[in-house]
């Protein structure tokens, strides 16, 4: 019975798993308080680094990845540089370009990428275990991070840069430092997606799934760690759950957004945990009343 | 924790607007200095040109030896300053024992590499920061707030909140922007006899921004008038609140 699931909704599997790294990765600068939406440009890197690597010199599979993460990991930093001089909106705008410049990249530099007819004879190298493990390590790490002062130097400048500094926050240390570990997820991420779909084509980290990634996170909440991870599950098992749907999967992304935004602007996870919170909050009042009484 | 802040000539130009002018100002170790002033006086650019926020453009600020006002703000942070904000400034989305979490992080220094992984120093580190964060909060009576949403508190408490943050580091020097605006004279009281504690007790420098004449006459043995950015009158309350300039700019000439 499990056996049968696991067989039939595999293909669904890997790709909430791979979608949860890239929800990881884009977590993570929104959680410094950037508004960066540039993961997308960053895994399509990732993709093609480890891709030609492996298919036009020969590099072994394990390099492909460790190089294409670490370029990407680069390239994000370069990014960081000026982003971290820009705010909000602006830095949308930014990102959104560099993405539209990698897509460019992926068509014009043919001799790296194939060209618009993509980069294909890939080895099928990556699996679910591969997935399933890089997951959890992501998550692990993501959750330590948050879990120290590091995640707690991001809280404070998502919240108020003012304060965070007055407290003696270095914020673009910070801020360089988010995009370095979001490049590194988005590129690794990427990697793997290279390595277990055969074939790489030119649009398919353009703006539909930047929109995707960048649900995960909006929906499921971006404070806990099972927030992006939440999303993702959600966002990918809805179109399969309702076959109709799945065609409309950018209208579907589009409403949801709307109407989480208005309604649930902390997300499922972030709400549903404040929820609880409140609940023990109210239940030690009770007590401590009882106790006075 | 014996030093002094010392502000020379500073000044600070907003185009053809002169928001301080050639300010000189003394904030020792272990007392409690008042800045007072009209609004517009220029005593929150004051505050910000000292914490970095804002650059110079003349002058020196030093504190103790040590030039300060080319560091950039967190720098300035690190060498023992904390403040507190006019417009409360409390984490919204965050919980009153996360507000003060963050406060204690300039104390803390575990790697990243301990951070990413885990490593019981990031564990150790975030319990101990934890612990202290809450005996705080006991020693000021607000321990079962802990869990509230920060913005769920009453105005007072917030204030509260803030100053807690603020001192979490242990400053050398401690900057309270109207700490007590909105308050009523037991709740200001309250927050005073904390502020003469931490100076005489704990070491602190205090400078107190302050509107309310009555509070800032009876914490300050020292004060300092500011107005149109040029410090008009300095000294003992006493002193400062029968000179005539200090009435003039307060009651209009």
């Amino acid at each position: 019975m499990m056996i049968d699931f696991f067989i039939a909704y595999r293909p669904l599997i890997d790709l909430f798993l791979l979608h949860t790294g890239y929800a990881l990765g884009q977590y993570l600068v929104l959680r410094s308080g950037t508004f960066s939406i540039g993961s997308a440009g960053l895994t399509a890197i990732g993709a093609y680094t480890a891709a030609s690597l492996t298919v036009k010199l020969g590099l072994p599979v394990p390099l492909s990845i460790l190089v294409a993460t670490v370029a990407s990991v680069l390239i994000s930093m370069l990014l960081a540089w000026p982003l971290t001089r820009l705010r909000g909106v602006y830095q949308a705008i930014a990102t959104l370009a560099f993405v539209q410049v990698v897509l460019s990249l992926n068509i014009y530099a043919e001799g790296i990428t194939g060209g618009a007819m993509g980069l294909s004879g890939i080895p099928k190298a990556v699996g679910t275990w591969t997935l399933l493990i890089s997951v959890a390590v992501a998550i692990y790490l993501v959750a330590s991070l948050n879990n120290s002062r590091t995640g707690r130097a991001f809280d404070a400048i998502r919240q108020d840069e003012a304060v965070a500094v007055s407290l003696g926050v270095a914020i673009s240390r910070y801020q360089l430092l988010a995009f370095a570990l979001s490049g590194a997820l988005a590129g690794y991420f990427g990697a793997l997606e290279a390595f277990h779909v055969y074939s790489l084509e030119p649009n398919q980290f353009g703006f539909p799934f930047l929109v995707a990634v960048l649900s995960y996170v909006v929906l499921g909440g971006r404070h806990s760690v099972w927030g992006p991870v939440v999303g993702t599950a959600v966002l990918v098992a809805l179109p399969e759950l309702s076959r109709p749907l799945a065609d409309y999967r950018m209208l579907v992304y589009g409403l949801l957004l709307i109407l989480v935004i208005n309604f649930m602007p902390r997300g499922i996870v972030d709400t549903w945990i404040d929820f609880r919170k409140r609940r023990l909050r109210v239940q030690a009042a009770q007590v401590r009343e009882k106790e006075a009484a | 924790m014996s030093k002094a802040l010392i502000l020379d000539g500073v000044s600070k130009n907003f185009g053809g607007v002169v928001a301080a002018h050639e300010v000189r100002m003394q904030v020792p170790a272990g007392r409690v200095t008042g800045l007072i002033g009209p609004n517009g006086a220029g005593k929150t650019t004051l505050v910000n040109l000292i914490t970095g926020m804002l650059p110079l453009t003349s002058g020196s600020i030093r504190f103790g030896e040590d030039e300060i006002s080319q560091l950039s703000a967190h720098e300035i942070s690190r060498a023992g300053f904390a403040r507190t904000f006019q417009n409360i400034r409390l984490l919204k989305e965050a919980t009153v024992l996360e507000n003060l979490l963050i406060g204690f992080h300039q104390r803390e220094s575990s790697s990243l590499l301990a951070n990413l992984l885990g490593l019981p120093a990031s564990r150790r580190e975030t319990r101990r920061t934890t612990d202290a964060a809450l005996a705080l909060l006991e020693r000021f009576g607000m321990r079962h707030f802990a869990d509230f949403p920060a913005a769920a508190l009453a105005y007072g408490h917030q204030r509260r909140v803030e100053m807690m943050r603020a001192i979490a580091s242990e400053p050398a020097l401690l900057m309270l922007d109207e700490p007590v605006a909105g308050m009523n004279d037991v709740e200001a009281g309250e927050l005073g006899d904390i502020f003469k504690n931490l100076s005489q007790q704990q070491g602190m420098g205090i400078l107190l921004i302050e509107h309310n004449i009555r509070f800032v006459t009876k914490m300050c043995e020292y004060i300092y008038v500011l107005d149109g950015g040029r410090i008009i009158a300095e000294g003992s309350p006493a002193q400062v609140v029968s000179n005539p300039a200090v009435i003039a700019a307060y009651l209009g000439s």
